[in-house]
């Protein structure tokens, strides 16, 4: 027998940050929606639920085709602008919210760049159950094979980057809203939007599981979505600010195509843009499952029917 | 032997240089340890007061400059990947490996229902290579295979595949309990690219999903056992690409939530030529055996437990040439802590259950470690292996450093304690190596 068929060293821990950020990156795309003026909620918590909420209803079934860019940036004037050349990753997902109050989630993420990780697919269905471990498939195409991925409960997560981006899955989680205390701090007008400024401080279960010691946002009181997001770290100094650009209506609801993620620690920025999006698609079940991270003409055909539907 | 084939005086310059990568590389592996979450730095925005905590409706001048990102248009090559690669081993004596790779990937699908996937690898080997030392001419030379060439057809609920291709079975990494359709490169370095360690064979292949259930098989025309290819074989006139005929089989793998578990069956030749004495002549042979094989995976929370079992008959023992039916077992973990070290581990076990002449039962246990540091650019991994028949300890520290997102630096570091040379491998682990390999891909 030859034993040294099995030396070859296997990295999969990158792979693991990946599965639990693939989810993540496509509610990045979906961060913000609403299409009424919510002036008449009164609490922080109120305004928080209803934000989360609407967050959930919205993406019964997407299609969206991403671009995330990070890099260290520096001050140029009054801008920040990248020091470096940005890495880059492009990505087609579909993902579609199930189960009740749509809290379950299936999503299925094509990496298109770069060109060391193109045609890594990865399947991953969450469920808001803590009790249910998430499920998670990657395809790896050096090996042609789909493997299964150990991925835990929601429960025991820890915030993971995102594709080595400035994005954490912390920073895209729905449905915790519980674990937060709330408070509207300042109220007013904010640049040219009319916006509630709420303080959120994690409540000792959340803790444990947190970078951050408080969080504050700048909701839009007409489209109840954060225009801004700014975190701090334990020691309560700015750590990440968050911002929202090139918010659309599409379908009726409002949509920030552009989220920017600025790490004051780190000095770096992370950017996702949505370039590409569709609604509300009608979704081939066997579309979120294993077939389509190794049937690849099954995936194409698919696919293709999507990119028509692009609003 | 390449151990024989090997210079005599030792090369103080590659000694110098040895020991140079080598503290290159602990430095890296330290470095990344040390320093991979110190996320502290100078704060540029440090006093802005648009930030401040009592000015929250301040209006925003500080504006991000846009990334140039518009989202390019579709073109026909769109498909293609072309990767350079260059990689040194060296040892404490002398160069071992050295050579280049010259790799063109294209895929699309032509029409709906269909797809197309081509993928070439061009290999040279430099005069300093050890492929090379072991032929006749010591002759720097250069070999080309495919290793995808096939077209995907899918209608209904199935997919079926014709050409050029590979087929991986089992859950255990790095194990050969069930993974036994697509032959073993070994004339591959067994370290960077997981791409190329397979021989793709000219195979008919058909996969169906049905709710919780998928369906495989596949037919091989002609089984491929050249598994040395363009080495020659030590045994001068001795033929290891042998005349073989045709292999099939399927596999029903059923999935549950948080499982699945997988029935394999197959009528297959051995991968590898036996090594035949028979009347103080050397000859070559395989087996055509029948194969039966179980392997499952099942999560939970963070925790993968794999397991592959298979069970071989008619295997054709090397001098002997004895028949015996032979059973591996392998049992295997993955485990990724909270902070994303991930750990993983197996044990491989075979036994050979006739014969007189049948080998000691082979027991081989594999432990790894891996994680990603500076925003996933630098992935380290370490890898021990040991097998208690033939004894061997084997350990790789591995580098592999992102400069950005075509450019790729890996650095290995191996340490290997052999009790006895494998004479029937062309690539042996050498006791103490250096590696380093530098890639781009676009």
């Amino acid at each position: 027998m030859d034993s040294s068929v099995s030396q070859t060293p296997c990295n999969s821990s990158s792979l693991f940050n990946t599965r639990r950020a693939w989810v993540g990156l496509v509610c990045i795309a979906l961060l913000c929606w609403s299409w009424h003026s919510y002036g008449e909620l009164s609490s922080a918590r109120e305004i928080m639920e209803k934000a989360d909420e609407l967050q959930r209803q919205v993406a019964t079934s997407t299609f969206t085709k991403s671009r995330l860019s990070s890099c260290k940036f520096g001050k140029k004037g009054k801008k920040v602008v990248c020091t470096e050349t940005p890495r880059l990753k492009v990505m087609e997902s579909v993902s579609l919210q199930t189960g009740d109050n749509y809290k379950d989630s299936k999503n299925v993420s094509i990496l298109l760049e770069p060109a060391s990780e193109r045609g890594i697919g990865m399947l991953t269905y969450s469920y808001d159950d803590d009790t249910r471990d998430t499920e998670s498939w990657l395809y790896l195409s050096a090996l042609g094979k789909v493997k299964r991925m150990a991925s835990g409960t929601g429960e025991d997560r820890e915030p993971v980057a995102i594709f080595g981006s400035e994005f954490t899955t912390e920073d895209m989680e729905t449905g915790k809203t519980d674990e937060y205390e709330y408070q509207i701090v300042q109220e007013g007008k904010w640049g040219n939007r009319q916006v509630w400024v709420i303080d959120a401080r994690p409540k000792p279960q959340r803790l444990k599981k947190t970078d951050y010691s408080k969080l504050l946002f700048w909701i839009d009181k007409q489209w109840l979505i954060p225009l801004k997001v700014q975190t701090y770290d334990k020691r309560e100094d700015l750590f990440k600010r968050i911002t929202f650009k090139d918010i659309v209506q599409i379908n009726g609801l409002w949509l920030a195509r552009d989220a920017t993620v600025f790490n004051m620690k780190s000095q770096r920025l992370s950017n996702m843009k949505t370039t590409e999006i569709a609604m509300g698609v009608e979704v081939d079940p066997e579309f979120l499952t294993q077939r389509t991270l190794s049937d690849f003409a099954f995936r194409e055909k698919e696919l293709a029917r999507l990119r028509t539907l692009i609003q | 032997m390449l151990q024989h084939l090997r210079r005599e005086k030792p090369l103080t310059g590659y000694n110098r240089l040895f020991v140079c990568l080598c503290a290159l590389l602990l430095a890296l592996s330290l470095s990344g340890i040390i320093h991979a979450e110190d996320n502290t730095g100078q704060n540029l925005l440090a006093g802005d007061d648009l930030l401040a905590d009592d000015d929250l409706l301040a209006s925003d001048d500080f504006e991000f400059q846009e990334l140039s990102q518009e989202a390019p248009e579709s073109h026909w090559y769109d498909g293609l990947k072309t990767s350079l690669s260059v990689n040194y081993t060296l040892t404490p004596d002398d160069i071992y490996l050295q050579r280049g790779e010259a790799r063109l990937e294209y895929d699309f699908a032509p029409q709906e229902g269909w797809f197309f996937r081509a993928d070439g690898l061009y290999r040279y080997f430099f005069t300093e290579d050890a492929l090379v030392e072991g032929r006749d001419d010591r002759q720097s030379y250069g070999v080309y295979k495919w290793q995808d060439l096939w077209l995907q057809y899918s209608a209904g609920a199935c997919a079926h595949k014709a050409g050029r291709q590979k087929l991986i079975w089992g859950e255990v990494e790095g194990t050969f309990a069930v993974d036994v359709i697509s032959p073993f490169d070994y004339t591959e370095q067994l370290l960077t690219d997981y791409a190329n360690l397979r021989l793709a064979q000219d195979m008919l292949f058909s996969e169906c999903y049905f709710d919780g259930l998928q369906t495989q098989v596949f037919f091989v025309p002609e089984a491929k056992t050249d598994v040395l290819q363009h080495h020659p074989s030590q045994f001068s006139g001795v033929n290891v690409n042998l005349d073989t005929g045709s292999e099939y089989g399927g596999r029903l793998k059923l999935l549950w939530e948080g499982g699945d578990i997988s029935l394999m069956l197959a009528r297959l030749y051995q991968n590898q030529p036996a090594v035949i004495l028979e009347n103080f002549q050397l000859r070559t042979a395989v087996s055509r055996y029948e194969f039966v094989g179980l392997s499952s995976s099942i999560a939970v929370s963070r925790l993968l437990l794999k397991m592959d079992i298979g069970y071989k008959t008619d295997q054709l023992l090397q001098v002997s040439g004895d028949r015996s039916d032979r059973l591996d077992a392998a049992i295997g973990f993955e485990y990724t802590t909270t902070d994303n070290h991930s750990l993983n581990g197996g044990v491989w076990t075979t036994r050979y259950l006739d014969g007189d002449s049948k080998p000691d039962p082979t027991n081989i246990l594999t432990l790894g470690w891996s994680k990603t540091y500076f925003n996933d650019d630098l992935a380290m991994s370490l890898l021990g292996n040991w097998v208690d028949e033939p004894r061997l300890f084997s350990t790789t520290l591995l580098a592999e450093y992102q400069l950005n997102d075509f450019w790729n630096v890996s650095c290995a570091l191996g340490y290997a304690d052999n009790e006895e040379e494998q004479p029937f491998l062309p690539l042996a682990q050498q006791d103490k190596s250096v590696t380093l390999a530098v890639k781009v891909e676009f």
